[in-house]
């Protein structure tokens, strides 16, 4: 789960939140969020995970099998301030599964989950992090990450694409990701051994399924396409393929972490 | 009108080789080399780049469908496409792996045999583009393992072709002031040459080359000359600096000749063309352009001082044909003002230029192929009936040469 990252807010804040949140009626379609405080947060995602996690995930991080995008990043194909954002939780986006929320949802209720959304986005102010991200570079480097990972283009196929996993996961979530891989690994990268009808048998990593098909990419980074009626069995591994990061020291997993932490989309 | 946003597959007997590959030892999806480009025609299995081939003949080697069988197609597999919008692009197949464009600027990787998605990309874009004519994307290039598009905010991206992670993305021009690409490019070498939209909001139109490796730059050629350009002085005062001219849909190339072909669109503003009186060069034109740098060799223009949206934006088809009784490299191009025209592809040398729809705007065309106008033509506040009308006598759409029937083939729009 994702945590709510306003780090640092007094209980003197707090009050003051609830206080705003009793003020007066929002304005229709205001410019800016007048429902931003931490409390908003919350009730934003409640109402997120309810009304739009089953396409955009309960984490927001998007679905590429529904097409709903990852709602993390704080860059929007068709928002680029809050009262755009607004606009598209109101009144959806035309001729996509992106549908408007109730009419009988609030609008205060719409900026909160705007708030929600907003603060998805890492801010790498809020972190004081131990490590150093240009040791952390060298680190990468030696321990050859990117033989499975790619940043900027240049790497492996075999791992997750790191140019811009700072703006996904905090440093938290990375640490744990290189010590403790296999705590929580997303169904893109668990492996399916594919058993085929002639008795041989082809493993890689899942890249896309539904009921009757799946594709995976091989160690060799081959696609592969299989019909499973076809196949004679089917065997989903899910673990990671990556190594934890037992030869590290702390220090140079908190340098790797902060490297890491430092790699986040242009804005 | 909203159009069918579905990728239909029909197949009639067994699928070609390279689909059912895996069956002995997996797709593959081979490095996409320059040689492989240059020789597209010999994998007819393959569909490598825009046109099928550098010379945009868009021909089928294939024969496994032909006219005795053609009527027992039936569907093999439909894969639809999220976004209700626009459908226009033209797929590569790559050993087995389809890449569609989809609106706005996506890409998605799929199974041929099966339709089936292997990865997609979508790229993020703002929300103040301008864009003329619906959201919009044409195609990818490829080369070696990285797929190369345009995207509506007048970006160029490189994305891997494996896995669809972003290589590169360069920024063309800036989408604010009116720019936008909906086109596929062309690679040539290790180049990656790619136009530009934005005639309708006052731009100044150019061709880009890009290093396929890096993103950068290698060279610009403007397709409206500059003030101490020759060419300058067809556009009165000022009005070449938004004359528009862009490049929105993908060349041809000639490797013997080193030469690229592209076409040019309207000029800007369309129809009101006293504000930029003159032949407006090198809009509604062809330009062959050193390939290596980008230098204009030659240029014809189709349509001077064009006031009815004629864009020159037909995909460039290159033949060597006989020609009074020699044989000539020539370019084949049924142009939107209902002309059809074949030039010296070495030279530019007009050789043949004939009506091929109705058009009511030119009593024909002299010995250089300069339109000799109907007077009064021009559009008017009371309204002026010309054929054709400004969707053309044919559009963007690709036409395609026989070297079989050495017939050329193309859609066109006859008023009645």
């Amino acid at each position: 789960m994702r945590k709510v990252l306003f780090v640092g807010l007094s209980q003197a804040a707090l009050v003051a939140a609830l206080v705003l949140v009793a003020g007066p009626a929002t304005p229709a379609r205001a410019q800016e969020n007048p429902f931003d405080t931490l409390i908003d947060v919350r009730m934003g995602e409640r109402v997120f995970r309810a009304q739009c996690g089953r396409c955009h995930g309960r984490d927001a991080r998007g679905n590429d099998e529904t097409g709903a995008p990852d709602l993390t990043t704080g860059q929007f194909a068709r928002a680029s301030t809050d009262a755009g954002m607004f606009s598209v939780i109101r009144d959806g986006i035309e001729n996509t599964a992106m549908i408007g929320i109730s009419p009988r949802a609030s609008d205060q209720t719409v900026w909160q989950i705007v708030s929600y959304i907003n603060s998805l986005n890492l801010d790498p102010g809020d972190y004081d992090l131990p490590g150093d991200a240009a040791r952390g570079e060298q680190v990468y480097a030696g321990a050859d990450c990117s033989s499975c990972h790619m940043i900027g283009g240049e790497g492996g196929r075999t791992g997750p694409d790191l140019s811009t996993v700072g703006s996904r996961l905090d440093p938290d979530e990375l640490a744990s990701s290189l010590t403790d891989p296999d705590a929580e690994v997303a169904p893109r990268w668990w492996t399916v051994r594919v058993n085929r009808a002639d008795g041989s048998t082809v493993e890689g990593l899942r890249m896309n399924e539904d009921t009757f098909t799946v594709r995976i990419m091989d160690s060799d980074e081959n696609l592969w396409s299989f019909m499973k009626s076809d196949a004679r069995s089917l065997e989903r591994i899910k673990t990671s393929t990556m190594p934890a990061a037992e030869n590290l020291t702390g220090s140079e997993v908190d340098d790797l972490v902060a490297y890491l932490f430092s790699l986040r989309r242009e804005s | 009108m909203k159009r069918l946003a579905t990728v239909f597959v029909l197949t009639a007997l067994a699928l070609p080789a390279a689909v059912t590959a895996q069956d002995d030892g997996g797709p593959s999806l081979r490095p996409v080399t320059w040689e492989r480009l240059l020789n597209a025609a010999d994998e007819p299995e393959n569909w490598l780049m825009y046109s099928g081939t550098l010379d945009s003949k868009r021909y089928s080697g294939l024969e496994q469908i032909h006219n005795r069988n053609v009527g027992n197609l039936e569907l093999k597999w439909a894969y639809q496409i999220p976004e209700i919008d626009r459908a226009e692009t033209t797929p590569l197949v790559v050993d087995g792996v389809m890449f569609v464009t989809e609106a706005p600027s996506n890409v998605v990787a799929l199974d041929a045999a099966t339709g089936r998605q292997y990865w997609r990309y979508n790229h993020e874009l703002p929300d103040d583009l301008r864009i003329c004519c619906g959201r919009n994307n044409r195609g990818v290039a490829i080369l070696g393992e990285t797929l190369f598009m345009s995207t509506l905010d007048a970006h160029t991206v490189a994305i891997d072709a494996r896995t669809g992670n972003l290589v590169w993305n360069t920024e063309t021009a800036p989408h604010a002031s009116g720019y936008s690409k909906t086109a596929a490019p062309l690679i040539v070498k290790d180049q990656v040459i790619t136009g530009i939209a934005g005639g309708e909001y006052g731009i100044r139109g150019f061709l880009d080359s890009y290093d396929a490796a890096s993103g950068a730059r290698n060279w610009r050629t403007y397709t409206i000359p500059g003030p101490d350009e020759p060419g300058n002085q067809t556009w009165l005062g000022e009005s070449w600096r938004t004359g528009g001219s862009p490049t929105w849909i993908t060349g041809a190339y000639d490797p013997d000749l080193d030469l690229v072909y592209w076409g040019t669109g309207n000029p800007g503003p369309d129809w009101n063309g006293e504000v930029r009186l003159g032949d407006n060069l090198y809009s509604d034109s062809v330009l062959a352009l050193d390939g290596e740098n980008g230098n204009l060799e030659w240029y014809f223009q189709f349509t001077p001082h064009d006031i009815h949206d004629w864009d020159a934006i037909q995909v460039p088809i290159l033949g060597d044909i006989r020609y009074e009784g020699e044989m000539r490299r020539v370019m084949m191009w049924a142009n939107r003002n209902a002309f059809y025209y074949t030039l010296d592809r070495e030279t530019g040398e007009f050789l043949v230029g004939k009506p091929y729809a109705l058009q009511t705007w030119a009593e024909g065309l002299d010995e250089n192929g300069r339109p000799i106008r109907v007077p009064n033509m021009e559009p008017s506040p009371e309204g002026k009936l010309v054929s054709p009308t400004i969707g053309g006598g044919t559009n963007w759409w690709s036409p395609t040469f026989s070297p079989r029937t050495g017939l050329y083939y193309v859609n066109l729009l006859h008023p009645r």
